[in-house]
């Protein structure tokens, strides 16, 4: 409950005691203040409205609160017997139903459009959900490899080689040592060979 | 039991009688706004039939889209200005009463002693009073808040004014009230 609703609740004819209120009141230092400052009127409207007047109260109660020192009030109303009704009033009755209906709809109106924005809004957050979505799926895809080795695994492979294959990589090295040698000295023994053809030529 | 709209819709069927549940709905209501307006018990229960035959005469331009208790209020709320106006431009010295001069003890009742109406009476009396010290539009929202039982939305809507310009003159004139009271009540102390 805000200090709004709080307020409505504090000058409610009825409701004035609910527990909501009471608890809001404990924790809000400045509703609390108000009720103490309104609590003179607002204890006698409340103090009217608890006895419950009705019909018969009025009847009992029936009176002036006012002493006229004439009775000139009287004049303001038809005299007895004669119609209340006039057409000042059927006007007055009808423009306030026109008013009423022009305000019941162009409320509707505002709701409305409102309801509309808000679906709109939503749609558009819908589509920028599933754009970000797609966006992310793809720079994912594209970051990935395509043999999908796991994450672990290369390292797995840096620290601990597959045994199969380290002997067959040291059997490669080793062999491809040999050769090198082997070219090597063939290079030697041709180069000797060729110099050697020359000076025995010469 | 069928709703305000619903029996307006019977009574524009044809089904006159009807009316008569939403007079017993409203007529209290109507007649503590009136009668604490003006202090005058036959001068509200006047108004308040006019406010009701003038809703049942023009029942036809009655729209489900809003309340029809906003509408009775509205109507009573023009008529009662319209009143007002009147004794503004006829201006007549009052004499607020006291318990001694103007206030008529009933007989006794089974319900209450006449000492309890009369103090009922005397406080409502009383409020009336300092309510007409406020500004009629203060006043008038204090009096649809509090004896009308409405909401400060339809409060508005009655006095064809904001949500929050309701519930300003609500609170002003509560502060006012109260100011009022606490100043009699202070009084009152130093005078015993």
């Amino acid at each position: 409950m805000n200090c709004d609703e709080a307020f409505d609740l504090i000058t409610h004819p009825t409701d004035h005691n609910c527990e909501e209120l009471q608890w809001h009141l404990e924790l809000c230092p400045r509703c609390r203040q108000m009720k103490e400052t309104l609590a003179p009127a607002l204890d006698t409207f409340h103090q009217i409205l608890d006895d419950s007047l009705n019909d018969s109260d009025f009847n009992e109660m029936g009176s002036d609160l006012h002493q006229m020192q004439d009775q000139k009030s009287a004049a303001h109303f038809p005299q007895a017997g004669n119609p209340f009704l006039s057409a000042e009033t059927v006007r007055i009755a009808e423009q306030a139903a026109t008013r009423l209906r022009a305000e019941a709809e162009s409320n509707q109106l505002t709701k409305q459009p409102a309801k509309s924005k808000l679906y709109q809004r939503r749609l558009m957050h819908a589509a920028l959900i599933l754009f970000a979505g797609i966006l992310m799926g793809w720079g994912v895809s594209a970051l990935t490899p395509e043999n999908h080795i796991p994450v672990g695994a290369n390292n797995l492979q840096k620290q601990q080689p597959c045994l199969w294959i380290a002997q067959s990589t040291e059997n490669a090295k080793q062999s491809y040592q040999t050769e090198m040698d082997r070219v090597s000295v063939n290079n030697v023994v041709l180069s000797c060979v060729a110099c050697h053809l020359q000076s025995t030529a010469k | 039991m069928y709703d305000d709209a619903t029996i307006m819709k019977r009574v524009c069927a044809g089904e006159y009688l009807l009316f008569d549940e939403l007079v017993l709905r409203y007529r209290a209501r109507l007649l503590r706004f009136a009668w604490s307006k003006f202090g005058n018990f036959s001068a509200a229960e006047d108004l308040v039939q006019e406010a009701f035959l003038s809703a049942f005469a023009a029942r036809e331009s009655y729209n489900p889209s809003f309340a029809f208790s906003t509408w009775l209020w509205t109507i009573f709320l023009n008529l009662c200005r319209r009143h007002y106006k009147r004794e503004q431009r006829s201006p007549r010295e009052i004499v607020h009463s006291s318990m001694t001069d103007a206030v008529v003890i009933p007989e006794p009742s089974s319900s209450e002693t006449p000492l309890e109406i009369a103090l009922k009476t005397e406080q409502f009396a009383l409020l009336a009073r300092y309510l007409s010290e406020l500004s009629e539009v203060q006043a008038d929202a204090l009096r649809l808040r509090f004896f009308g039982g409405m909401k400060f939305t339809e409060i508005a809507l009655t006095m064809d004014c904001s949500l929050s310009a309701a519930k300003i003159r609500v609170k002003n004139g509560l502060l006012q009230l109260a100011h009022r009271f606490s100043e009699a009540s202070t009084s009152e102390g130093d005078v015993s």
